[in-house]
């Protein structure tokens, strides 16, 4: 090629770069949905999706794409605003009165989406396979369940023996999902990382990309980082109603402005839960955008290290406890939150209410230090550290401000922004531990046992009270999820409570608000508490662009703190001539 | 030396440089803090959990017998497996890698079509208002960090014009086309799928734009300064005291002699485009490499980190290589000594 037929070659390609460009800017305006048109709904999340294999699934945007893929045994509801469990696959199931053996009845006519019928074999696969890769939520059933005592008595029932009685057994079950079993036995593969004998890797390659459900949704499109696109399955056995989405896509915007700014320009329909609280008070001043709040299963504590001193002293732990300022913290950092009320979710079943709650008294909290022994000058030259998440404001602010609290008293706390995974590695040992973390966690199911079984003898998970170890109160709490008997086992939870919040392991400051925006056209969004639950676009009708007559009058079914102001757009500008400000500045 | 041999010589120096580089960045990967298993397995996960999955992912083995199993797989074509995506990280890069290479060669192609112009103007026109506004370019595109830009660019065209998409690679609503060569818009354009590239060339307006800037800059510096340097050169004055046509003096002479320094950086910038590429394709969520390997760090993703990382590095090897190839194309001086 001669120089004169290479520049040529650029110039055409650059002429038609240039000029397609501005074909395209020109002329593409984005389009309006119509009624006629498939209807489709957009997410927007700031995490994107991890596996799309329903035994390894457990983080928020894999939770959602299972969720809508595939059908659990039992699922969520709102009866009376507490979120209860209902049959789904499951219809009704009995149990022996030794609690060990539970017969589930399986729904018949579910389809699978390659139109094969899902019978009691898929689910005693599914269960089984779930067990044996003991990756994902099996850890709900250590101990109590092993892989292979789950067996289909025929095509409608399905046995499985537990190893000892395990009351919340069946609330666990709404995080089984039912997989096609000849589908994926079709992909099993051998001589990869992972090996389960005769299963190779028992389908975890495939399923991680691929959709084996019996959802209301089909997988059209899958790419882990930028997005999932799913498709209406016609045959889905709950049927169809009006305006429920043809097309249901789960986009990733790592950058939370980005989230926000494909809110406000009707780029996406809704948020996903995870953004800033300003984020969230910019949207709702947008006109027609509504941020629903709800009371969440999410608890915020601050876990202290009881091994190491000076936190392995019961009167240091409680001095601190009620050195924290509660009510700043649900104030003016997490406004909208509730104080927390010991070891378990206010909004949770089962909580009690009458448990210790500390308030913020610094009197009482010097009271507490008199009698530990300790000075506060000794605890400044502890070098008692708080750890927390660098990458989140809320999580900083409250460090900042126990830091603050603590200062009254004469103690010096050192703050440490880390990364999560710095943050965890740190957990592996009581000795590296810091003496503060602040730990978010929300219950996979609607129980207080997951709560509780962290304070347990055999808990080893970063969450396990920061090794706080007590054998008696590990018996009663393994005597309570034995316990079949409803009231005395809700008797035996309270009496755990009570227990714990005196011990004060942890300062438990907040049970969180739940927050998520969409558009006031998006009708049928409910939340469960259950992580993922609530992103079910079955439970969606769209009305966009449609005559008001065929929309119904409300879209809002619980609490809506939504204001409408025309200021939005102003306030928008407001905010980003501050981050050019600030650029200038620093 | 023959050409031949030399490019014989440099093809085996692949090698070395390439294992080199694996066992330092095998080794390194695994000097990140944090344990990858407890990550996968999340808060509550029991030990006897994490026990069993570091076993099977093989993470319990000595360093050097887990380095020996990396490279069998590799001389399989097996990168092991993403503890992020549960699948072969070969897999993944190939799935990543075209998107970001297809937003190199626009961006490099967007910082040609201007920073030439450009830099020729400004070099031409020393010191006048071309040049002043030139430099203010150049000098703002080397300054302003291109996240920055990005959310401007954004605010601008997605949000207050929205006349442009802010992010992915095509519409979640149009079908993706047949994947071809990965490269969407090159895909779409092969299958005649036309609402898929004009969706594709949208979207790639704003992410390609913005890796440009920076190289833009340096092309119009550097051209600039050749362009300042050779026309106060003998040759150049003579031709032009003999009278010769100033356009054709510029355009066939100065500009080829001058071009020269720009085209040596040319391909460490189409490569750093490529490695560095992360921040613009996250906020623009752009599935590209970057991002990809920037997840794998803070997922400590061991064998996502190890391949993201060759795969760079051969790109860094494969443009420089082909550079000290055309340069000669440029320069007939060189030699192959």
């Amino acid at each position: 090629m001669n120089r004169k037929t290479l520049y040529g070659v650029i110039a055409i390609l650059v002429a038609i770069i240039v000029i397609v460009s501005a074909i395209a800017v020109i002329s593409m305006q984005p389009k309006k949905t119509t009624t006629t048109t498939p209807i489709t709904f957009t997410i927007g999340v700031t995490q994107g999706t991890k596996t799309l294999d329903p035994a390894i699934a457990m983080d928020f945007t894999s939770d959602v794409a299972v969720n809508n893929l595939y059908d659990s045994l039992f699922s969520v509801a709102l009866q009376n605003g507490r979120t209860v469990v209902v049959p789904n696959v499951v219809t009704s199931y009995t149990v022996s009165p030794d609690g060990l053996n539970y017969t589930l009845n399986i729904r018949q006519g579910i389809l699978f989406h390659d139109n094969s019928t899902l019978t009691a074999y898929d689910v005693a696969f599914s269960f089984n396979r779930m067990l044996t890769i003991n990756q994902g939520l099996t850890y709900l059933w250590s101990g109590i369940l092993t892989a292979g005592n789950v067996t289909a008595l025929n095509s409608t029932a399905v046995r499985v023996h537990l190893l000892k009685p395990y009351a919340p057994f069946i609330a666990t079950l709404v995080n089984v999902y039912v997989v096609n079993e000849k589908l994926v036995m079709q992909h099993l593969l051998f001589n990869t990382t992972f090996h389960f004998g005769t299963y190779g890797d028992y389908g975890i390659t495939w399923l991680s990309s691929h959709d084996a459900g019996s959802g209301p949704y089909t997988l059209v499109y899958y790419d882990p980082t930028t997005k999932v696109v799913f498709k209406k399955f016609s045959e889905y056995w709950k049927g169809w109603g009006s305006n429920q989405p043809d097309t249901a896509v789960m986009e990733v915007f790592t950058e939370e402005a980005s989230v926000k700014m494909a809110m406000e320009s009707d780029t996406i329909d809704m948020t996903d839960y995870t953004l800033a609280i300003s984020t969230y008070e910019a949207l709702a001043n947008v006109s027609g955008i509504i941020v629903k709040k709800d009371p969440s299963y999410n608890l915020l504590h601050i876990m202290m290290n009881c091994k190491m001193q000076p936190t392995n002293n019961l009167y240091v732990r409680q001095a601190f406890s009620y050195a924290f300022d509660y009510n700043t913290a649900i104030t003016k950092i997490l406004p909208g939150d509730v104080q927390a009320q010991g070891p378990v979710v206010n909004t949770m079943y089962g909580h009690n209410d009458s448990v210790l709650t500390y308030n913020f008294n610094l009197t009482k909290a010097r009271e507490l230090l008199n009698k530990s022994g300790y000075t506060p000058s000794q605890l400044s030259a502890m070098n008692m550290k708080i750890v927390y998440v660098n990458s989140l404001e809320w999580e900083a602010q409250i460090a900042a401000m126990f830091k603050y609290d603590l200062a009254q008293l004469g103690i010096n706390i050192t703050l440490e922004p880390l990364p999560w995974m710095q943050m965890v590695s740190l957990t592996s040992n009581y000795t590296t531990e810091p003496t503060f973390f602040i730990l978010s966690s929300t219950a996979p199911y609607p129980d207080p046992s997951y709560y509780l079984m962290r304070y347990t003898m055999n808990a080893t998970g970063y969450t396990s009270a920061f090794f706080y170890k007590n054998q008696s109160l590990s018996n009663l709490i393994m005597k309570a999820v034995t316990t079949l008997n409803n009231s005395e086992r809700l008797k035996l939870y309270g009496i755990i409570q009570e227990d714990i919040a005196y011990q004060a392991p942890c300062i438990w400051f907040a049970n969180d608000l739940h927050k998520i925006a969409y558009w006031n056209y998006v009708h049928g969004y409910q939340f469960y508490g259950v992580l993922g639950k609530d992103i079910y676009f079955w439970n969606f009708h769209i009305y966009k662009n449609v005559s008001s007559s065929v929309v119904p009058s409300s879209n809002v079914s619980s609490i809506n703190y939504n204001t409408v102001s025309s200021s939005g757009l102003a306030s928008e500008t407001k905010f980003y001539l501050n981050i050019i400000k600030s650029f200038f500045i620093f | 030396m023959k050409f031949w041999e030399y490019v014989l010589k440099r093809v085996l120096l692949f090698i070395p440089v390439l294992f080199g580089t694996i066992i330092l960045i095998f080794l390194m990967s695994r000097l990140l803090p944090g344990n990858p298993v407890r990550l996968m397995l999340g808060p509550d996960a029991p030990m006897s959990q994490i026990i069993q999955v570091t076993n099977e992912l093989g993470l319990n083995k000595p360093l050097y017998i887990q380095l020996e199993i990396f490279f069998i797989n590799f001389f399989e074509g097996k990168l092991g497996m993403s503890f992020l995506t549960y699948r072969d990280v070969s897999i993944d890069i190939a799935q990543y890698f075209p998107a970001s290479l297809e937003e190199a060669i626009f961006a490099i192609l967007i910082a040609l079509l201007i920073g030439i112009p450009l830099g020729l103007a400004a070099g031409i026109k020393q010191n006048k208002t071309t040049d002043n506004i030139a430099r203010v370019y150049a000098i703002s595109g080397i300054s302003f960090p291109n996240f920055y830009i990005a959310i401007l660019l954004i605010l601008i065209f997605g949000y207050y014009l929205k006349i442009l998409p802010i992010s992915g690679q095509i519409n979640p609503f149009i079908p993706p086309p047949q994947r071809i060569t990965g490269m969407v818009v090159i895909d779409s354009l092969i299958t005649g799928d036309w609402p898929a590239f004009v969706s594709s060339i949208r979207h790639i307006i704003l992410p390609a734009f913005v890796l440009s800037i920076s190289p833009t800059a340096q092309i119009v510096r550097l051209l600039r300064a050749g362009i300042i340097e050779n026309k106060n050169k003998p040759y150049y004055l003579t031709m032009l005291s003999n009278g010769m046509n100033i356009e054709i003096l510029n355009r066939k002479y100065l500009f080829k002699v001058s071009f020269i320094p720009t085209l040596s950086i040319l391909g460490l910038l189409f490569a750093s485009i490529i490695s560095f590429a992360y921040v613009v394709e996250t906020v623009f969520a752009w599935p590209g490499l970057g991002r990809y390997i920037a997840n794998a760090v803070l997922y400590t993703d061991y064998n996502a980190i190890v391949g993201g990382t060759i795969v760079i590095v051969i790109i860094f090897m494969v443009v420089n290589f082909a550079m000290d190839l055309i340069y000669k194309y440029f320069d007939p001086r060189i030699r192959y000594d």
